[in-house]
């Protein structure tokens, strides 16, 4: 028995499991599978802790295939790439108009890493996004990762000597537009309905 | 062209369901794989590869009725269809005739 006094499976270890899984039914069914044979196997026969441990070896097993199998899916990897390669077009298309427009003076070294990890951050953000768009379709997904990104924006400002300066307010705030827009584009690809893969 | 060529672990696994019948779900078919093998398997790979099968037409699934002794939850069943056996069929008689002929230059 765990903690809570039910013949269950670590709630942590569940939600793991859930989590790793595809949404829907088969989430339900594998949590169940596994939960069968805690409670009718495993924790008569070896006890509370071994059985815990027992458990926890089932997640862990289990994660790595589930995890990979979601994520290698074809349909995600292409929005995942998609939004990878249209941050990284974005990056540099707004890098070389503002190397462009300061061609005069040479770059800055905190300008250069700045434009680098907001690449990244614009990035990672749609490539999460995209993926939680097209696999788990709620509003929490996106909005995370808005955070993370804003967060990373803000950082940054903090951290350049010149925050107070507009260009550089208008060059991230473009960005970030441009990120959203294109996670946007490409979440609503998946809204137009599932592909008959040939 | 559809691809007919099952891997490895998608040949144990429909031989599995087959045995398994109508009282094929994950966890049964986990045991039976290992009771057959020798090998521990991951139930994450069992709904990997089933899952896989599902989407070539080989297998079919549905859910169950929910149980206390599963939290609550339903067991989803999954059946071999016409395809699946196909395919199957094929790939154990690619293996025999492999596996004949490897005897044979032993010998």
């Amino acid at each position: 028995m765990n903690r809570r006094g039910a013949s269950s499976g670590p709630r942590l270890a569940r939600g793991l499991l859930r989590w790793a899984a595809p949404p829907g039914g088969e989430a339900e069914a594998i949590v169940g599978d596994i939960e069968e044979e805690y409670r009718v196997d495993v924790l008569p026969r070896l006890g509370s802790r071994a059985s815990q441990r027992w458990y926890w070896s089932q997640v862990a097993r289990s994660a790595v295939p589930l995890i990979g199998s979601r994520v290698v899916e074809r349909r995600r990897l292409r929005a995942v790439l998609l939004g990878w390669v249209a941050a990284t077009i974005g990056f540099f298309g707004t890098a070389s108009l503002v190397v462009g427009v300061d061609a005069v003076t040479p770059l800055p070294v905190w300008l250069t890493v700045g434009l680098f990890l907001s690449a990244v951050a614009i990035g990672g953000t749609l490539a999460g996004w995209t993926l939680y768009a097209t696999d788990r379709p709620d509003p929490l997904g996106p909005l995370m990762m808005a955070g993370v990104l804003l967060l990373s924006v803000a950082a940054l400002f903090r951290a350049s000597p010149e925050p107070e300066t507009p260009l550089w307010w208008v060059l991230w705030g473009g960005l970030v537009v441009l990120g959203l827009a294109l996670g946007g584009r490409v979440g609503r690809m998946r809204t137009r309905g599932p592909r008959a893969d040939a | 062209m559809k691809r007919t060529r099952l891997g490895e672990f998608e040949i144990v696994v429909l031989a599995a369901l087959v045995k398994l019948a109508d009282q094929a779900y994950g966890m049964a078919v986990r045991k039976e794989i290992e009771a057959t093998t020798g090998q521990p398997v991951s139930i994450g790979a069992i709904y990997t590869t089933l899952r896989r099968l599902e989407k070539k037409g080989y297998v079919s699934a549905r859910m169950g009725d929910p149980s206390p002794e599963r939290g609550g939850r339903a067991k989803r069943f999954f059946t071999v269809e016409a395809a699946g056996v196909h395919a199957l069929k094929q790939s154990v008689e690619t293996i025999q005739r492999m596996t004949r002929d490897l005897a044979e230059g032993w010998a």
